[in-house]
């Protein structure tokens, strides 16, 4: 078992490093791999051209890419296990639809004349993609402060789950008003948002972005241990000692850094985050937390990554919207899990 | 302006004299062609020379067919409309020209789903018969925009949820609407409430002057065939000279890149599309004229950085008011040559107090005006101490 799993992460790191290398190395304009490599290692002088698409376009995408990617999908994985159900996901809780509506009243509420708009960006003082970040990252609270409370206030984890679907629901009805009474232009920027991607992220939001993510990431790590005793039934984990609330809290807070600095900056990224935790687990044979958590965070970044490269087309002019291509990965995976399933409930071993 | 009315005349004059001789000869036939155009054929010359999109046609006096092609991309069918002049009787019942929609003329009464046709229909004189708009409050025209505030124009809702409830108790005689061929288009719901839609085709146009060439179209729905021509000559006619001494002057065509990135996009104007004939047109060396389409291209932002860096003007760039607002969206767009040259211009001066854009509405009517604002942007020492009309410099 120990030797198996030895393999399987030593190939998922072999994979994760490929992959970033790949998406670095291509995309729309054609870099010579050897000019690549040597941009990455600082022996390319900054004038040439190739320095600014490498460094400045290229890294940052993928450092973004496989930050988004990990945090998601160990996002995913929690909420599965948090409200035992397979099909739940990062966006389960309402969270991207807060940090959406967010954005919708920057972007669209400007053309509408929302008060909130104008004052949001007097009071952060940014105004652009920051205020978009900031916004975003805002709503992600709001309704998670929301989801907290309801946690913290009833028993039965179902309720939480059935009040963050529609509470999602209630704010995509709010965006659809600030779309339906905005102009075109406008609703033009919040469609192309929503399409998420990675590459508007620049090396001064890296800075934020990672850590904000990864800090989270470390310590859902931790977690392992508790989130296994989650897996057999509250009442299994309290008598493991487990402390109940407390623990439920700490999940949704973590997933809700995650999700909410990630669709801040990238964009409502759909499908990692439900599909990828199905593939580790697979993967491993196995629903051992400790195991299966750091497999997610590599199998996360490698998906994300891999679904940046296919998005640019390499060697085309024209790109693929992100969440297209995330979609295209996602779906047959959930095909396949649910199928699986039932197969093997119709003929068990 | 004066000199450009010079050089007009002068060209004028020129044709007079090399063919005085000539037209002493041929004087009774060309007067007797001038009488049979006067009087047989008025709407003949004004066939479209530059819109592909419709065509008219004279089956007999006071009835005329017009087709309306390729609404939208890769339509499947034309669309017909049989105009049928009030004044004379014709007896024509619907179906007798086919799938022709029988309309009578001139229109009294006409709903407008698109602010791109206030331009045509203010300046014809006819906006008093517009009934009901989309969104007439946010209008740039100024009729279209006093006749909401008077009650005298109301509004119908836009896109898929227009007010069909509305549309029916205001009774036009027609609906002048846009379709995109997809399942939200609302023109199939309108006629199933018995109204007559009459489908637009100028979005579709690849040429600027194809776009304002709709005028006619409109032109003949509402009774004013000749005025229609006469604005569009002289707009014609402005376009083409500003064209032929940009040819004539032989400068340097600096390149251009256009529109901005969302969220990563670059959305890149095709280079059959008419912002790119604009370009071309301005005497401006468009980097992505070779995109065989008429539509966008969505870009990854490196390859429009790698191929559009170097350079010297940027045009059409989405909201952005000033060079602030660039390096709020992405500071790694001031990195181009454009920024740093501060070569920016955007097609926003002109906003309503809501913010809609009058390049989208009277620049549809005015691409002349438009090509003026960009051939001053390229080559600044063409007219000196012109005003931007609808370009407005990010500083």
């Amino acid at each position: 078992m120990k030797k198996h799993q030895g393999i399987i992460f030593s190939s998922l790191l072999v994979c994760l490093v490929l992959v970033f290398v790949l998406d670095i190395a291509t995309g729309s304009v054609h870099v010579p791999l050897v000019e690549v490599v040597k941009a990455l290692t600082g022996r390319l002088s900054h004038d040439n051209g190739w320095y600014d698409i490498v460094v400045i376009f290229r890294l940052p995408k993928a450092i973004c890419a496989t930050a988004a990617g990990a945090g998601l999908a160990v996002s995913g994985l929690m909420m599965q296990t948090l409200f035992r159900n397979p099909l739940a996901g990062p966006s389960v809780l309402g969270i991207t639809s807060g940090a959406s509506l967010g954005v919708a009243l920057v972007v669209l509420g400007t053309g509408v004349g929302v008060r909130g708009a104008g004052l949001l960006s007097g009071l952060v003082g940014l105004d652009g993609n920051l205020l978009m970040v900031a916004a975003s990252a805002i709503g992600a609270a709001l309704v998670l402060l929301l989801v907290l409370l309801v946690a913290r206030l009833v028993e039965n984890i179902m309720t939480v789950l059935i009040v963050g679907i529609l509470g999602g629901f209630a704010i995509s009805s709010v965006v659809s008003v600030l779309i339906h009474f905005s102009r075109p232009e406008m609703v033009q920027a919040y469609l192309a948002w929503t399409f998420g991607s990675f590459g508007s992220v620049t090396w001064r939001q890296i800075w934020i972005f990672v850590p904000v993510v990864a800090l989270p990431l470390l310590a859902s790590m931790l977690l392992g241990k508790p989130l296994n005793g989650l897996l057999l039934g509250d009442a299994y984990a309290r008598s493991m000692g487990v402390s109940h609330w407390r623990l439920r809290l700490l999940v949704l807070f973590l997933t809700a850094m995650m999700v909410g600095s990630v669709t801040a900056f990238c964009g409502p990224v759909g499908f990692i985050g439900i599909a990828v935790p199905h593939l580790s687990r697979a993967a491993l044979d196995s629903s051992d937390h400790r195991s299966v958590m750091p497999a997610t965070v590599f199998a996360g970044a490698i998906v994300a990554l891999l679904a940046d490269l296919v998005a640019q087309l390499p060697g085309c002019q024209a790109v693929l919207p992100l969440n297209a291509v995330t979609a295209l990965i996602g779906s047959p995976v959930i095909i396949w899990f649910i199928l699986k399933r039932q197969m093997a409930d119709a003929f068990p071993a | 302006m004066a000199g450009k009315d010079r050089a007009a005349e002068s060209g004028i004059e020129g044709i007079f004299f090399m063919n005085e001789a000539l037209l002493q000869r041929l004087l009774p036939g060309v007067a007797s062609l001038v009488f049979f155009s006067l009087f047989l054929l008025p709407e003949v010359k004004c066939v479209g020379a530059y819109s592909t999109n419709f065509t008219v046609e004279h089956l007999a006096p006071g009835l005329t067919r017009v087709m309306v092609k390729n609404p939208w991309k890769g339509a499947k069918h034309d669309f017909c409309y049989l105009l049928s002049d009030r004044s004379c009787h014709h007896g024509i019942e619907a179906g007798a020209y086919g799938e022709c929609t029988l309309v009578e003329v001139p229109v009294k009464r006409m709903v407008v789903l698109s602010s791109t046709y206030y331009a045509f229909i203010a300046s014809l004189g006819a906006t008093e018969r517009m009934v009901g708009a989309s969104q007439p409050q946010r209008s740039n025209t100024g009729s279209v925009a006093k006749g909401f505030r008077l009650g005298r124009i109301k509004d119908v809702g836009q896109g898929p949820n227009v007010n069909v409830e509305t549309i029916l108790e205001l009774r036009p005689d027609v609906i002048f609407a846009y379709a995109t061929g997809g399942f939200r288009d609302i023109h199939p719901k309108l006629e199933e409430a018995g109204l007559k839609v009459v489908l637009c085709a100028e979005y579709m146009e690849e040429h600027p002057l194809g776009r304002a060439e709709w005028i006619k179209f409109f032109g003949l729905f509402l009774g004013k065939t000749k005025e229609a021509c006469k604005i569009f000559q002289g707009v014609e006619k402005r376009y083409l000279d500003l064209v032929e001494r940009v040819k004539l002057s032989g400068d340097l065509h600096p390149s251009v890149i256009a529109n901005v990135p969302f969220a990563g996009r670059w959305f890149v104007p095709g280079g059959r599309s008419f912002i790119a004939r604009f370009i071309e047109d301005a005497g401006g060396d468009f980097i992505f004229k070779d995109t065989d389409t008429a539509g966008s291209v969505p870009m990854d932002v490196e390859l429009v950085f790698d191929k559009g860096k170097e350079a010297d003007f940027w045009i059409n760039t989405g909201t952005w008011t000033s060079l602030s607002d660039i390096r709020k969206t992405d500071p790694r767009l001031l990195l181009f040559n454009a920024v740093r040259k501060r070569h920016v211009y955007n097609n926003n001066r002109r906003l309503s107090p809501l913010g809609t854009n009058d390049y989208w509405e009277s620049g549809v009517l005015r691409p002349d005006r438009v090509l003026a604002d960009l051939l001053s942007i390229f080559h600044p020492g063409f007219k000196k101490g012109y005003g931007l009309y609808y370009y407005r410099h990010l500083e």
